[in-house]
């Protein structure tokens, strides 16, 4: 896949939530965090489209979306 | 008006969050094409602030991890740490640092062995030379 998060915009997203401004991460920590944040989404999507599926629909909807929220949120 | 403009008066985090919203949307088309469905623009949005704050959780979690370990640094350990309930997922980061790890002791060794190499040759080239002049000769 070619599509990933920016590992440079994953820091800045991090950075700006550390309570502590000395917290840093090293490279390994940020290119494994990057891939989770990525199969996040990308889980998000697959979970939804399989939704649509079965609830037998073209396009997906925010009500997929919803159903499959809860789930999706407990497994990361 | 212009809307470069606007893009420069959005707030540091503003911009953050049009990034994850950019990248969303790519993996979105990407995966769409694969799957043939269409996913409509809410759903996007949805997904992209979902994990907006997923992302504050996950730095939470990692910096809370790393302070428990007494380290100020966070590393791969903490990144596993937070995936350790879904095994699967584990399982996967795990694979990826052992061949990161494993890729970068590779090219440890080959930069070695290539600047080895490149002495010795350097050191016999001028010499093979010489014999190549005086046997042609």
């Amino acid at each position: 896949m070619a599509a990933t998060f920016k590992q440079k915009t994953v820091q800045s997203i991090m950075q700006q939530y550390f309570k502590d401004e000395k917290t840093k991460m090293n490279t390994e920590a940020l290119s494994l965090l990057t891939e989770v944040i990525t199969i996040f989404v990308q889980e998000a999507i697959t979970r939804t489209a399989k939704q649509a599926k079965k609830d037998g629909e073209d396009e997906v909807t925010l009500e997929q979306f919803e159903k499959i929220l809860p789930q999706l949120l407990l497994d990361f | 008006m212009s809307n470069e403009e606007n893009f420069e008066n959005l707030t540091f985090v503003q911009r953050l969050k049009a990034a994850v919203h950019h990248t969303t949307l790519k993996i979105c088309k990407e995966d769409c094409e694969e799957k043939d469905v269409k996913l409509n623009r809410m759903v996007v949005a949805a997904i992209s602030e979902t994990t907006w704050k997923k992302c504050e959780h996950f730095a939470t979690d990692l910096e809370l991890f790393a302070k428990h370990a007494k380290r100020s640094t966070i590393n791969a350990d903490d990144v596993k740490m937070l995936v350790r309930k879904s095994p699967k997922l584990l399982e996967y980061i795990t694979g990826i640092q052992e061949e990161m790890s494993a890729s970068k002791a590779e090219t440890k060794k080959k930069t070695k062995k290539t600047k080895g190499k490149e002495t010795a040759s350097t050191s016999n080239a001028p010499a093979l030379v010489d014999i190549d002049e005086n046997s042609m000769t």
